[in-house]
């Protein structure tokens, strides 16, 4: 049983009529992702680093009398937190991620600590976002959300490729009912 | 949907010329303090803050005069704005809950305000209030609105919802083309629920904020005690010790009289806010009117409820007593639908709010490993608290700890937290029939959340690592708004069912939910359910040990 969809590139531009889709595999997310939130991890860390050395200098002046000592906190400690985030947390978090196109729902996997599967039907979906930030648009991604009439709704599918994006949108909407049951 | 005309037409109607003065009251009452207290620190400013304040109400009046509306049986469009315009249009078919307001200034000047919430109508776009009309005119759009929603309504099958039915859609443009007569107003049925002043009274006293009363007693009769004892021994004169024995007497007359003030204030409010409380059923909608100072009726049809919550106190629970609460995806609820009522007369009502024939009334126990979990997080969260509590109370009293205090209060935190664990792990449980989901939980408040799934929107299972050690997991039903429904820790069988009654989801890869669900951490821990520890097995414990 082939799996119909997500589109790929190449695949015709979908139409209303199409057959109901064949269940598909779950699937990982693109590998890709794990740099943007490597960096998100680094990013993460210059606030706390930039606290930190705020901290020490009210507390005890320049670190060793140095200015440029003190400058270095930050970064070493953004490093820290980076470094930390992405051989601790990115890879454990990248394998939680799961998503699967069902026949009527969009079905995802995801949480290291907190473990979620959610389900989301197509018929439901009211709008379908597209969003990239600097790091997705230099690496060809986007994260693409689905939603719902509920605002606790989880559909969210990061680290999607951008020439996808598009087809992937249109499939989805072409799925959503004309009803939110809202 | 035609498109929306940003001019303003000609025939559009505006507020209610008598509301510019609601806000002359609303800025003089908002202003006056700030306003006096400037003038009486800058005398000489009197001019300019008067300018100013003159020139601000006069921009609010003009913002008001700008408001402008038109209502057919197909759209509600509203204008809003001076500088930055803003139109609205709503379909009335839309429409989650019409409101019709009139507190006693409106009564006063023969106004009232219309509320339109659509779903999320927390928001402030999705929601529209007409504040001020003549109560003629309030009345004439509340009677359109459900006019347009009934038409609305009369999609042609298999365009709706395939789990709703053909009614769910309401796209107001298939409306206007369809051509059809307006569908005749439902009549009134007969009061469903009517509440007296006794009623209302009991609901006051017994309901949640009464609750802080005896700990407010019991504290003020310690602090009382303590002043008293500290101001008695430092007293030599007899004297002294005479007026104090006369003042306690007083005091404690005092104490009483502020309880029984607060008690009157609470039945009080009760009785007003609510007061000619009836609740009927109009065709398919539920017609809700009650005030005594401010008035309050509001429609809400039953086909957009998606939850419907028996609630009550414990307090509410001696005297057999529940309130019901109606919501739907304008996710607003503000105030109870049913504030208090008898829990026999109200049984059938759910059903009815629901249009089912029945629902269910027997709940499924959740597994043996969630009533551990209760026991074991109430007593992870209560008795260190309790002994930190305490240990701080007593360095901060007595100057040094003492632990004879600080193990008490453990004990006593321990022996809350069992007590707890076992009314909540007892009151816990859930039921699937005719497509509605049963919740039972609660305490302090007992909760039965009855919810028709077909209006569920998507739903998670989500498993913590301590709920993954003893194969637990939480599902999660999300509804329109910002509602959800949440089943705490149910088995993967029972968090499966639940999943699969979700209409329009379809098939789900059941064989990656089952293992994904049924994945334990600690095999060890995820042993067949121990039975309960009864007196009865505590003992044949003990005598094992013993031996």
């Amino acid at each position: 049983m082939a799996p119909e969809l997500p589109p790929q590139a190449s695949d015709p531009p979908p139409q209303a009529s199409d057959p109901p889709p064949q269940a598909s595999e779950w699937r990982p997310l693109n590998a890709r992702i794990t740099v943007v939130w490597r960096c998100t991890w680094f990013l993460a860390g210059v606030p706390v680093g930039v606290l930190l050395t705020v901290a020490v200098l009210v507390a005890a002046g320049p670190v060793g009398g140095s200015w440029f000592l003190t400058a270095l906190v930050p970064v070493l400690v953004a490093a820290a937190v980076g470094g930390a985030g992405s051989v601790l947390w990115v890879p454990r978090r990248y394998a939680a991620w799961r998503y699967r196109f069902g026949p009527d729902a969009l079905e995802i996997e995801r949480g290291v600590i907190w473990r979620t599967i959610s389900a989301v039907p197509y018929q439901r979906i009211q709008q379908v976002e597209i969003e990239h930030g600097p790091i997705q648009r230099r690496l060809g991604m986007v994260s693409l959300r689905a939603m719902t009439a509920a605002a606790l709704s989880l559909a969210s599918l990061p680290g999607i490729s951008t020439t996808d994006a598009g087809d992937l949108r249109s499939w989805l909407l072409h799925r959503a009912g004309r009803d939110d049951g809202a | 949907m035609t498109g929306v005309s940003l001019a303003v037409p000609a025939h559009a109607r505006r507020l209610h010329p008598l509301t510019p003065m609601r806000a002359a009251v609303q800025f003089a009452r908002n202003g006056a303090v700030s306003f006096v207290l400037f003038l009486v620190a800058h005398p000489g400013s009197g001019i300019v803050l008067g300018t100013l304040a003159l020139a601000a109400f006069g921009l609010r009046c003009l913002q008001l005069f700008r408001t402008r509306y038109t209502l057919d049986d197909v759209e509600l469009t509203v204008w809003l704005g001076i500088l930055n315009r803003t139109t609205r249009v709503v379909s009335p078919a839309r429409v989650q809950r019409v409101e019709v307001t009139r507190k006693l200034w409106h009564r006063v000047a023969g106004l009232a305000v219309v509320r339109v919430e659509l779903a999320g109508a927390a928001l402030d776009p999705l929601r529209i209030e007409l504040d001020a009309l003549g109560v003629a005119e309030a009345e004439r759009v509340r009677d359109a609105l459900e006019r347009g929603r009934r038409l609305g309504r009369e999609t042609p099958p298999g365009k709706g919802d395939r789990a709703d039915g053909p009614d769910a859609t309401g796209d107001a443009d298939e409306a206007r083309t369809a051509d059809r007569p307006v569908p005749e107003a439902a009549p009134e049925a007969p009061v469903l629920v009517r509440l007296g002043a006794g009623m209302l009274a009991l609901g006051g006293l017994t309901g949640l904020p009464m609750l802080i009363v005896p700990p407010f007693v019991v504290s003020g009769a310690f602090q009382l005690r303590n002043l008293f004892q500290n101001v008695v021994d430092d007293a030599t004169q007899s004297a002294t010790r005479s007026l104090l024995d006369a003042t306690l007497p007083v005091l404690a007359a005092l104490g009483l009289v502020l309880v029984a003030a607060w008690l009157a204030a609470a039945a009080g409010m009760m009785v007003i806010r609510y007061h000619g409380f009836r609740l009927s059923l109009a065709g398919d909608d539920v017609l809700v009117r009650h005030g005594l100072l401010e008035t309050r009726t509001t429609v809400i049809p039953l086909r957009r409820v998606h939850l419907v919550d028996e609630h009550a106190a414990f307090a509410r629970r001696w005297f057999h007593l529940t309130a019901i609460t109606v919501r739907t995806a304008s996710g607003d609820g503000r105030g109870r639908t049913v504030p208090v009522a008898r829990t026999a007369t109200v049984a059938g009502l759910p059903a009815l709010l629901l249009r089912r024939d029945d629902l269910p009334t027997t709940t499924q126990h959740h597994p043996s490993a969630a009533r551990r979990r209760a026991f074991v997080r109430r007593l992870a969260g209560t008795v260190p608290a309790a002994a930190v509590g305490s240990l701080g109370l007593t360095v901060w009293t007595a100057g040094a700890a003492d632990l004879a205090v600080v193990a008490g209060a453990g004990a006593i935190g321990a022996a809350v937290a069992w007590w707890w664990a076992r009314a909540w792990f007892g009151r816990l449980g859930h039921a699937l029939h005719d497509g509605v989901l049963l919740v039972t939980d609660g305490v302090v408040v007992s909760h039965r959340r009855h919810v028709p799934l077909v209006r569920a929107q998507s739903i998670a299972v989500t498993r913590t690592p301590f709920q993954r050690r003893v194969g637990l997991c939480t599902v999660r039903v999300h509804l329109a708004g910002n509602g959800q429904v949440s089943v705490p820790d149910v088995s993967a069988e029972q968090a499966l069912r639940i999943v699969e009654a979700l209409p329009g989801l379809g098939p789900i890869d059941q064989a990656h939910w089952h293992t994904r669900l049924a994945e334990v951490v600690s095999p060890r821990r995820a042993a067949p359910s121990r039975p309960p520890l009864t007196m009865a097995r505590w003992r044949l414990l003990l005598r094992c040990r013993a031996r």
